[in-house]
């Protein structure tokens, strides 16, 4: 299935291309999809594939690369090239080895639309790049022989007929919808062809993903792509390159800047002057004049305007201090006489205290001497009534009597008194003795003469003596009372 | 090689280097004391320049407003100016002083007037003839000596004008011996009532603020 589609495609371009860009240009490679798989072979495979002139070889020289060596190839070298022909179909790799091939080829046999078919391919391969004009292989700058003759020139340059353009939309737009119809093809197998591939598509990206990938290369070493074919080539149109070296200078200061002198323009022309033709002093001196006039005048004015203010500054200050001096010694002098004033009020103010608390002294003095006069008034009588009553007014002689006279003289007549009552006492005694002895002498005469008795002497005392003796309790109650009226007796007399 | 007598520019032309100062100071002077006649007073001020006596140059702007009611072109500034040039000196010479009162700019006829009350032949004291100014600038004796005191003072403007009271008793007697109408009596009254309190301050100064009542302003 492979190996027919780049012939069916390479017939397709060929045909186009005598016919001159023919009328339906991309239906060719729409059909061409379907066969795709080789194609991407080819765009995947390196430089040497794209060999279009001779389909079947090619091809399988195609086929069979990836089998031989699908680890020995770099991995991104695929990629590269998928790149180079996505973004940049006419680039070095492009230009180099299918145009070795090319020229090889050329000799042989002239195939006018190699370069074309190329395209076409690689177009076909981006799929919906349809635009007739499609990026180009450059002709080769550099040729390594010289050209044939007879051969017309090279490539001739191509440009697409933009009326044939497919997204040019050209007559009725009426007729836009079906005239579009009918010029596509069956739309079941445009959805096959489109869903072919996006499973190709699908399968790359896992293949991609599958493949192991050369690792990154060590330090200070890099990839470099290696030719791999059976047979090695000279790849000849390498651009020479050659390392020039160039040491500039260390940073140095940027030179000043040149004086800006303006290009002279005019005409230089000559005159001869003569001596007090060109300056005329007088002429001359006056701005200068007036420069210095004017400024020192203006100066000198606002300089003494300056001092003026000055003075009129210190001038008002001094006065003011002056008044100021003249203030303050006013105000020191009204505060003495302030002060004088003060004391000589404090010190009347004082005077008079004490003279009004010398009156009120005096004044409660002799109130309260008015007033204890008249309350004594009544007092001392009563007082000295009273004291007299109580007997602390008295004369010294009647109280000596009193006190010390008459009771020695009490004790003095007691004492007399019990010496009578002790003589009489010792008398009574005697008395009672002689009495006794008497009666009982009488007693005993009487039992001798008991007439006698009868005719004796009478005495109450003796008889009551005689009772008492009867009585052992009436002498002693007797007694005293006897006593006592002796005492009396005696009293009386005394 | 140019010429060295020739001028092309107006670059070539040299300024003496002290010329704007000279030149700046006369023209301050000259505003300050505002000469009715430039040049003569030009001339006095370059002569005393040159021969370093001082300046006859006011020390502050005169406001020319009291010299107009007496016209007598007289004012207390020029009479100050006149003092800075003849103190140092006890008599002067009528010439001299002739001299500096035509510099600035002051009429002779005045200065005759003024020499007529005081008489004397080729010379007159100086503090006297200041005093004689003084009074001749309008006003009582007492003003006059306000004046006297304020020329003759040390002490900065607008402050107490203190002069020592000898000097104020000469001034005093002398313009009051020339007015016929003050009696000696009130003068020596009237000096030894200011005596007293000069003496109370013990400095012999006599200022302004002893004997001058200055005029209340209205506010």
């Amino acid at each position: 299935a492979a190996v027919p589609a780049p012939g069916a495609a390479e017939s397709a371009a060929r045909r186009r291309d005598a016919r001159g860009r023919g009328q339906e240009p991309e239906m060719p490679l729409a059909v061409d999809l379907p066969g795709k798989p080789a194609g991407r072979n080819c765009l995947e495979t390196p430089p040497p594939s794209g060999t279009p002139g001779s389909g079947a070889c090619s091809s399988r020289l195609l086929l069979r690369q990836p089998r031989v060596a699908p680890t020995s190839r770099p991995a991104a070298a695929p990629r590269l090239v998928e790149f180079l022909l996505l973004a940049l179909p006419s680039t070095l790799w492009l230009r180099r080895l299918p145009n070795v091939h090319l020229l090889h080829r050329k000799q042989g046999s002239s195939t006018p639309d190699m370069t074309s078919a190329l395209t076409d391919r690689t177009s076909g391969a981006m799929g919906t790049y349809t635009y007739t004009s499609r990026p180009r292989v450059l002709p080769c700058q550099r040729r390594r022989y010289r050209d044939n003759l007879l051969q017309p020139e090279e490539e001739p340059m191509r440009y697409g007929n933009i009326m044939y353009d497919r997204r040019v939309i050209r007559g009725n737009t009426y007729a836009l919808h079906t005239g579009s119809l009918s010029g596509q093809t069956d739309p079941l197998e445009l959805q096959r062809a489109q869903a072919a591939k996006r499973r190709a598509l699908a399968r790359k990206r896992a293949q991609e993903q599958l493949r192991p990938r050369t690792p990154e290369p060590v330090e200070g070493r890099k990839h470099v792509n290696v030719q791999t074919e059976l047979y090695l080539e000279e790849i000849a149109d390498r651009v020479i390159e050659v390392d020039m070296e160039c040491q500039t200078d260390a940073f140095l200061d940027k030179p000043p800047t040149p004086l800006f002198i303006p290009a002279k323009t005019g005409r230089d022309v000559a005159t001869q002057i003569l001596e007090g033709e060109l300056f005329d002093f007088d002429l001359e001196v006056k701005p200068m004049l007036e420069v210095l006039v004017g400024k020192t005048i203006e100066q000198a004015l606002l300089e003494v305007m300056e001092e003026e203010e000055l003075a009129n500054l210190q001038a008002s200050q001094h006065a003011y201090e002056e008044i100021r001096n003249v203030e303050l010694a006013e105000v020191q002098r009204l505060e003495e006489q302030e002060r004088r004033h003060r004391e000589e009020k404090e010190r009347r103010k004082q005077q008079q205290w004490e003279i009004i608390n010398k009156h009120n002294e005096t004044a409660q003095k002799i109130s309260a001497r008015a007033f204890a006069q008249r309350y004594l008034a009544d007092l001392l009588p009563s007082v000295f009534g009273s004291l007299r009553d109580s007997g602390y007014f008295y004369d010294p002689i009647e109280r000596d009597i009193e006190i010390g006279f008459l009771p020695w003289l009490m004790n003095e007549v007691e004492k007399t008194m019990e010496y009578s009552m002790v003589g009489r006492t010792v008398l009574d005694m005697l008395i009672r003795e002689v009495v006794e002895r008497r009666l009982n002498t009488y007693e005993q005469k009487d039992n001798r003469y008991p007439s006698l008795r009868s005719e004796g002497f009478y005495d109450p005392r003796v008889m009551g003596e005689t009772l008492g003796n009867y009585d052992p309790n009436l002498p002693q109650t007797q007694e005293p009372l006897r006593s006592y009226s002796q005492e009396r007796r005696f009293i009386e007399e005394g | 090689m140019p010429l060295p007598d020739t001028m092309f520019c107006a670059q070539q032309i040299h300024i003496p280097p002290e010329l704007p100062d000279i030149l700046k100071q006369f023209t301050k002077a000259a505003i300050r004391t505002q000469p009715t006649d430039v040049l003569q007073w030009s001339a006095g001020y370059f002569s005393a320049l040159s021969r370093g006596d001082p300046l006859p140059v006011k020390d502050r702007v005169e406001m020319p407003v009291a010299t107009q009611k007496v016209d007598t072109g007289l004012t207390q500034g020029l009479l100050k100016v006149l003092h800075k040039q003849c103190r140092h000196k006890k008599y002067v010479e009528l010439a001299e002083l002739e001299k500096k009162w035509r510099n600035l700019c002051l009429p002779m006829e005045r200065l005759r007037a003024l020499l007529v009350l005081d008489h004397c032949e080729t010379e007159i004291e100086w503090i006297k003839f200041l005093a004689l100014g003084c009074s001749s600038l309008g006003g009582s004796l007492n003003t006059a000596m306000k004046h006297v005191c304020e020329i003759l003072t040390q002490d900065p403007e607008g402050g107490p004008a203190r002069i020592p009271f000898e000097t104020f008793s000469f001034v005093y007697r002398y313009l009051a011996g020339l007015d016929p109408d003050i009696m000696e009596m009130d003068v020596e009254s009237y000096l030894m009532g200011l005596k007293e309190s000069v003496d109370s301050r013990k400095n012999g100064m006599i200022g302004l603020s002893d004997f001058y009542i200055p005029k209340r302003k209205l506010s």
